[in-house]
């Protein structure tokens, strides 16, 4: 087992890519604290059951990511059941398909407060706990759109680009530590919010083949695919890379 | 085991990162073909391999010299079939190595034919043998000179800079073969090769000082990324430069 006794805290865990990090961390050792917005809490508590019926340990927790005292009771809570935190990942996000013309302040704002300020949240809250531990793990999600724009995606490529750079930012002030921090960058994955975004498109099949086209392996990824990425991260495996960022696109950045 | 069932093919295995990947591979059993030039030490690590419960054979290989690629190949298929790793580990650094103007041209040739060239050759005539089936990988070894400035070191820095656009290339390509191919960029690795030019203390310092982690990275650093890479756990991975570099201060 790569995680044995580690505790980790994994947000945004109730499905997609969250959920699959939730799950294979659990699988290998590790107990896991994960969050979910209210909306999808019952999800959340499926995720938590399947774990502990495999073994493992998993706790469930209600959370806005982007509320700096949600957080706050988020990593309280985590730390009062297992008394430290190793691997955080920063999963969490929202996306908007929108060009800056047509995004409002309140939608650039909120964007931005679910998946950059919510970054800001749980790394700002977890680094405490882990130099008392001596040291820690932490991933954020990114994305290709944080190196390539995409059309009509101005506030989301914006974020991406934001928590690239943090990553590297807090891994440069944090490694003295012993805290390591990377990003992964996944390309299109075969999650619950592609199916939403493509059912918004007008020919959501014509759209699926133009998503399948941007990747010369000539498909899609999968949730487990990304979370094997973040198990790399988040075991000793890793422990020479921090302020990386490691592209899980098939291919797609190779692209002009 | 991460590997079961495997094939893979590794160049310049015979020391430092290459016999680091060897042994990682080895233990998540993977089948070996090990290429070095120095015979005597390749034996060596073969020999360890194969008296450690693992299966490997080696061959001797000048990587710069297409006629003895192309008979190392001929081997390779009658006795595999086919493989489903190959590793381009082997490269060089060069002492005379320097700044653009004081760069002797037999250098720059002898850096961008051992370190770019050979790397050719061995993707030139393993692929037939990789893409007979999916789920095949190759991993050619990049540097910091891959992506970042090298004052001192113009061929070197040309010869890996190269590296990731001819991957990207190959990853763009041969995609819809089920072949991936990634860079691997480590950073300083206490590795025989590395011993050659920071012998001095205060080098060594000055590079330990520069990296975030503040150390000098290991060959077992290099050797998981490798065998994360060439695993099925990373099926989704193509065209992409991973560092391995603790966090070089840029």
């Amino acid at each position: 087992m790569r995680l044995k006794n580690k505790v980790s805290v994994v947000t945004g865990a109730s499905k997609g890519i969250g959920k699959s990090i939730a799950k294979k961390f659990a699988i290998e050792g590790s107990k896991v604290s994960i969050c979910s917005r209210t909306s999808s809490k019952k999800e959340g508590f499926k995720v938590v059951d399947e774990i502990i019926k495999n073994g493992g340990e998993a706790i469930y927790s209600s959370v806005d990511v982007s509320k700096y005292n949600e957080v706050e009771k988020f990593i309280q809570r985590t730390i009062d059941e297992w008394g430290t935190i190793d691997i955080l990942v920063n999963n969490a996000g929202i996306g908007m398909l929108k060009s800056i013309e047509d995004t409002s302040s309140n939608e650039w704002k909120n964007i931005m407060e679910n998946n950059v300020e919510s970054v800001f949240n749980c790394t700002k809250l977890v680094i405490p706990h882990m130099r008392k531990n001596g040291g820690g793990s932490i991933i954020n999600l990114a994305s290709v759109a944080s190196y390539v724009g995409f059309a009509d995606d101005a506030a989301y490529c914006a974020s991406k680009g934001g928590v690239l750079m943090l990553t590297r930012q807090t891994a440069l002030d944090y490694s003295k530590e012993n805290i390591r921090v990377n990003s992964i960058c996944p390309g299109f994955i075969g999650t619950p919010e592609l199916i939403h975004y493509l059912s918004q498109t007008e020919d959501p099949k014509l759209e699926m083949e133009k998503v399948i086209d941007y990747h010369p392996i000539g498909r899609i990824g999968t949730p487990e695919e990304v979370a094997n990425v973040a198990l790399f991260f988040a075991s000793d495996e890793s422990s020479f890379v921090t302020g990386a960022d490691l592209a899980v696109d098939g291919g797609l950045l190779t692209r002009p | 085991m991460r590997l079961d069932k495997k094939i893979a093919l590794i160049t310049g295995a015979a020391q430092g990162q290459g016999e680091a990947v060897t042994k990682r591979f080895a233990e998540e059993n993977c089948k070996l073909i090990l290429v070095d030039k120095n015979i005597k030490k390749l034996q060596e690590v073969n020999e360890n391999i194969n008296k450690n419960g693992g299966n490997s054979i080696c061959y001797q290989t000048d990587v710069t010299n297409e006629k003895n690629v192309k008979i190392l190949f001929e081997k390779v298929k009658k006795k595999f079939d086919h493989i489903n790793i190959l590793y381009n580990n082997a490269g060089v650094l060069d002492l005379n190595d320097a700044p653009t103007g004081e760069l002797e041209t037999k250098i720059f040739d002898r850096l961008i034919e051992i370190n770019l060239k050979g790397i050719f050759l061995f993707c030139h005539y393993a692929i037939p043998l990789l893409i007979k089936k999916r789920n095949s990988v190759i991993l050619n070894v990049g540097s910091v000179a891959s992506y970042a400035g090298d004052s001192n070191f113009h061929g070197y820095a040309a010869s890996k800079g190269a590296l990731p656009a001819y991957t990207r290339s190959i990853a763009s390509y041969y995609g819809k073969f089920g072949l991936r191919a990634n860079v691997i960029c480590p950073g300083f690795i206490e590795t025989p090769m590395v011993e050659t030019f920071v012998k001095d203390k205060s080098i060594k310092n000055q590079i330990i000082s520069s990296t975030m982690l503040g150390r000098f990275g290991k060959p077992s650093d290099v050797a998981n990324l490798a065998l994360f890479l060439a695993s099925d756990e990373a099926s989704f991975i193509t065209g992409a430069n991973y560092i391995v570099d603790g966090g070089l201060i840029k």
